[in-house]
């Protein structure tokens, strides 16, 4: 099954996920006990649901000398546009996976994919129910020209174990991005996370000399390549602020495996795939849901959340001391690519001229990824212990400070020119404390 | 234990990424709107405002006229009292007071504060009127006052007519009041001007013509001084009751009516084509005298059948002739200067040349109240005369640039940026 995730540049109102079906074949082939290529043809659905901002609607004000009643008009109404876009896909990816030779098999995959659309569907707004505010109602997006195919990337992250000799069941995650422009007019590409349990039948042209995945004995002293699964929890702000104050940490969290390559004893190279939720909050009295913002139009009293999700790539430098249990220092350069990026929270803003008062409540829910740089390079530091848990295996405590090097945010939003004061230079940062277990996988000879 | 931390990995994985959150939402918990009435008043400083003034308060969200509001009246300008500080709206949503202006200063505000009633504030309404202070200079920046555009006033029987927006608005008992004039039945009025006969001559932005001969009860319409024109025309009227108008197009020249406006006759003999009206004057001995847009003069001795263009001081704005035959011309050399002709316009004397802030067309700026002569010099103020020899400042305003007057001396003065316009309250009778 698959939960679509709308990519794009709208920052009002909320992309609701969609479950959708994939079924598919994948093939593999395996280069080293480690690392294999992959195909597969697979169908998919993806739905796309779009939901403005909800409200009440009152009927217009009157003065006591106009001639019709306020019987005329209803009561308050409460209306919100949804619009939904479906897509039916046949895709092809081809990716690259680093797996673990364990009995249970840990592999994380990327890559590409070409997509072919097969047929697609747009539910717009139901009309309503007054006929004198027909026209009020309208879609937001509207259909779009959909292309007839599309392309993106492609990251998955399984577990497998084997049945029998020849038969391994897997469990896999995988998240994939479109390039093309699709829903609404363009304003956005399609995405989706999916979730897939399938079987693998691992006996075809096997070669007898392979090695088989779950037969490696590591060698407990000194493992050329090891593998660290990590996850962690910890906290995310920005930095770089101009308004500090108006700023506060988050929890974020994170989880990725890890690939060690042994330089000697002492040095290692450290990189793999991993995400991580970084992101901040904001308290403010702004234009803007999500940064710090002034401008002439009535501002929000804002409590909000920005989550802020990352498919990180590392490359680090690590240092090892001790012989038994073992400390460690790390630090290197790292890529981030933003899969989404989302405020939450509330707000509130009034309007006082000396013709009227109105005092208005917001749940906010905005996806904001058009607002938020896909790509982010920056600096990532680290230091922890590994404690031997025996048979070549540590379990790995760390910690993890992490810094963005570029601005966050593209400062895309309709009507930014009206803005002043806006805080336009935040950048990134994070501290994560991790668990991990590294398996050692290649012998030193 | 492997396998603990494979479950635990994933279990730390589902508690970071899942979270649910309300649809996109947005409320308004609090809505209200806010009427005035009795705004922008007028009366004598120190006096009370003939009509209360009131707050009307209503609630969107409840679809009523919230009783228990709280509003304060607060003086902010002016030293004015009301009778009611703070009041609760009614059951209608509504709440006044009485206000009585201050002793000084011409715009007065006062404003009234909206609290609900827990007593939290929501807004601030002002309220705007002016005082006048009698026989001194007003200044006023209301409608209709600002965008009065011309004035006939009869100091004989009082009457004073203005033009306001292409609507006739009729003088009150006092200087400063003025009402639409319904009574009138005369659309988009422009023009207004009176003879010596006492008849008054209303031409309107469609090329139509009215007059009224009784005291300005009755109106009739006269022929069109262009029967297929149907916009505007420059008109006026000289001592001999003739009536003179121009109008923008190829071949129309000056038209005259010598009957009250039944018919009308071309004199354009002499005239430059496209010659449009500015200033027109007969002299005691029939001569006449006609200023052009253009800045021409000329004279006809003819009845107005045949003019000559005569050589006076380039580029005039105004010309004026006195009841003793003294031709008054204004230009624009050396700033602006004032020549007098006692010589019929044999030639022209300079008597006074001033340096205004800017310059423009003159349109109603030289006025008689008994023997005195008022000059309004856009861009400098008011030159007051006796004899076109002499002259005093009555009054500077660098921004000045029109002057009526109405029929009891009182003056109107507007400004180039029509923001506000300065009434004089002419203490001479």
């Amino acid at each position: 099954m698959g939960f679509s995730d709308f990519h794009g540049y709208n920052n009002s109102g909320r992309w609701q996920t969609k479950t959708g079906s994939l079924t598919g074949i994948f093939f593999r082939y395996e280069v080293t006990p480690v690392f294999s290529v992959g195909t597969e043809l697979n169908y998919t659905t993806q739905g796309y649901c779009h939901k403005s901002y909800g409200s009440y609607y009152y009927p217009p004000y009157y003065q006591p000398w106009m001639s019709y009643s306020p019987d005329y008009y209803p009561y308050v109404y409460y209306t919100q546009i949804k619009e939904r876009w479906d897509y039916e896909f046949l895709r092809v990816p081809l990716y690259l996976t680093l797996s673990t030779p364990t009995r249970l098999q840990l592999s994380i995959s990327a890559g590409v994919f070409v997509s072919f659309i097969t047929s697609h569907d747009y539910t717009g707004p139901a009309p309503l129910p007054y006929q004198y505010m027909l026209n009020s109602m309208y879609p937001v997006y509207g259909d779009s020209n959909t292309p007839k195919h599309d392309n993106g990337i492609w990251y998955a992250a399984s577990l497998s174990y084997p049945v029998n000799d020849v038969i391994r069941i897997y469990a896999q995650g995988r998240y994939a991005i479109g390039h093309k422009s699709f829903v609404a007019y363009g304003a956005g590409r399609t995405g989706v996370s999916e979730l897939v349990f399938g079987m693998a039948y691992t006996g075809l042209f096997r070669s007898g000399n392979n090695p088989s995945a779950c037969s490696v004995v590591p060698d407990s002293s000194f493992a050329k390549i090891m593998v660290l699964p990590k996850a962690g929890m910890g906290v995310s702000w920005i930095r770089k602020s101009a308004r500090p104050g108006a700023y506060g940490p988050k929890a974020g969290g994170s989880v990725g495996i890890w690939i060690e390559y042994r330089l000697d004893r002492t040095a290692s190279v450290v990189s793999g795939l991993g995400f991580e939720r970084k992101g901040y909050q904001l308290q403010d009295s702004t234009a803007s849901f999500y940064r710090h913002a002034m401008a002439d139009y009535p501002l929000y009293q804002a409590e909000t959340r920005v989550d802020l999700d990352y498919v990180i790539l590392p490359l680090l430098l690590k240092i090892r001391m001790g012989t038994v249990t073992r400390a460690y220092l790390e630090g290197g350069l790292y890529a981030g690519f933003n899969l989404n990026a989302r405020v939450t929270g509330k707000a509130e803003t009034e309007s006082i001229s000396e013709y009227g008062y109105s005092r208005r409540r917001i749940d906010v829910y905005d996806d904001i990824e058009g607002q938020v740089k896909n790509f982010e390079l920056g600096w990532m530091w680290g230091a922890g212990v590994e404690i031997p848990m025996g048979n070549g295996h540590y379990l790995d405590l760390g910690i993890r400070y992490s810094l963005g090097m570029h601005k966050l945010l593209e400062n895309t939003e309709s009507g930014a020119n009206f803005l002043s004061d806006s805080d336009e230079t935040i950048r990134n940062g994070s501290l994560n404390l991790q668990l991990g277990l590294t398996f050692p996988l290649i012998r030193q000879k | 234990m492997n396998r603990s931390c494979y479950i635990f990995t994933c279990v730390l994985a589902l508690c970071t990424a899942c979270r649910d959150f309300p649809d996109p939402f947005s409320e308004v918990v609090e809505s209200y709107s806010f009427s005035q009435e009795g705004l922008n008043q007028k009366a004598f400083a120190g006096e009370y405002l003939t009509d209360s003034i009131f707050v009307t308060v209503y609630d969107h969200v409840n679809q009523s006229y919230p009783p228990g509001m709280e509003v304060r009246f607060e003086i902010v300008t002016g030293d004015g009292t009301t009778d009611q500080v703070t009041g609760l709206t009614d059951s209608r949503g509504r709440v006044g007071t009485r206000w009585k202006l201050g002793s000084s200063g011409n715009e007065q505000i006062l404003e009234a504060l909206i609290y609900t009633s827990s007593g939290e504030f929501r807004s601030t309404i002002p309220f705007k009127a002016t005082g006048f202070i009698r026989n001194d200079w007003n200044t006023i920046t209301c409608q209709p006052d600002i965008s009065i555009r011309d004035m006939a006033a009869d100091s004989v029987s009082g009457i004073t007519l203005a033009i306001v927006n292409s609507t006739l608005y009729k003088q009150g008992e006092r200087f400063f009041d003025w009402n639409p004039a319904p009574d009138i039945p005369i659309s988009m009025p422009r023009r207004i001007v009176e003879g010596k006969d006492k008849r008054l001559y209303i031409g309107t932005w469609d090329g139509r013509l009215f007059k009224s001969d009784n005291n300005w009860a009755n109106w009739t319409e006269c022929t069109k001084p262009w029967p297929d024109h149907s916009y505007y025309y420059q008109l006026q009227v000289t001592s001999d009751n003739y009536l003179w108008a121009t109008a923008y197009g190829f071949g129309k020249g000056l038209r005259c009516s010598r009957d009250g406006g039944q018919t009308w006759s071309t004199d354009t003999i002499g005239l430059q084509a496209g010659e449009m009206l500015w200033d027109i004057f007969r002299l005691s001995d029939g001569t006449l005298f006609f200023h052009s847009e253009n800045t021409n003069l000329s004279k006809s001795v003819d009845d107005g059948h045949t003019w000559t263009k005569i050589e006076a001081p380039k580029y005039p704005l105004k010309f004026y002739v006195t009841d003793q035959d003294e031709l008054i011309l204004i230009n624009q050399i050396n700033g602006i200067s004032i020549y007098k002709s006692d010589d019929k316009g044999e030639t022209f004397i300079l008597k006074k040349s001033i340096h205004p802030s800017y310059g423009t067309s003159m349109d109603h700026t030289v006025h008689r109240w008994g023997n005195d002569f008022y000059l309004l010099i856009p861009g400098y103020g008011i030159l007051h005369t006796i004899d076109f020899e002499h002259y005093d400042t009555f009054w500077m305003n660098l921004d000045a640039f029109d002057m009526l007057m109405d029929a009891h001396g009182n003056f109107l003065v507007t400004e180039l940026y029509i923001q506000r316009v300065h009434y004089y309250n002419n203490p001479q009778p």
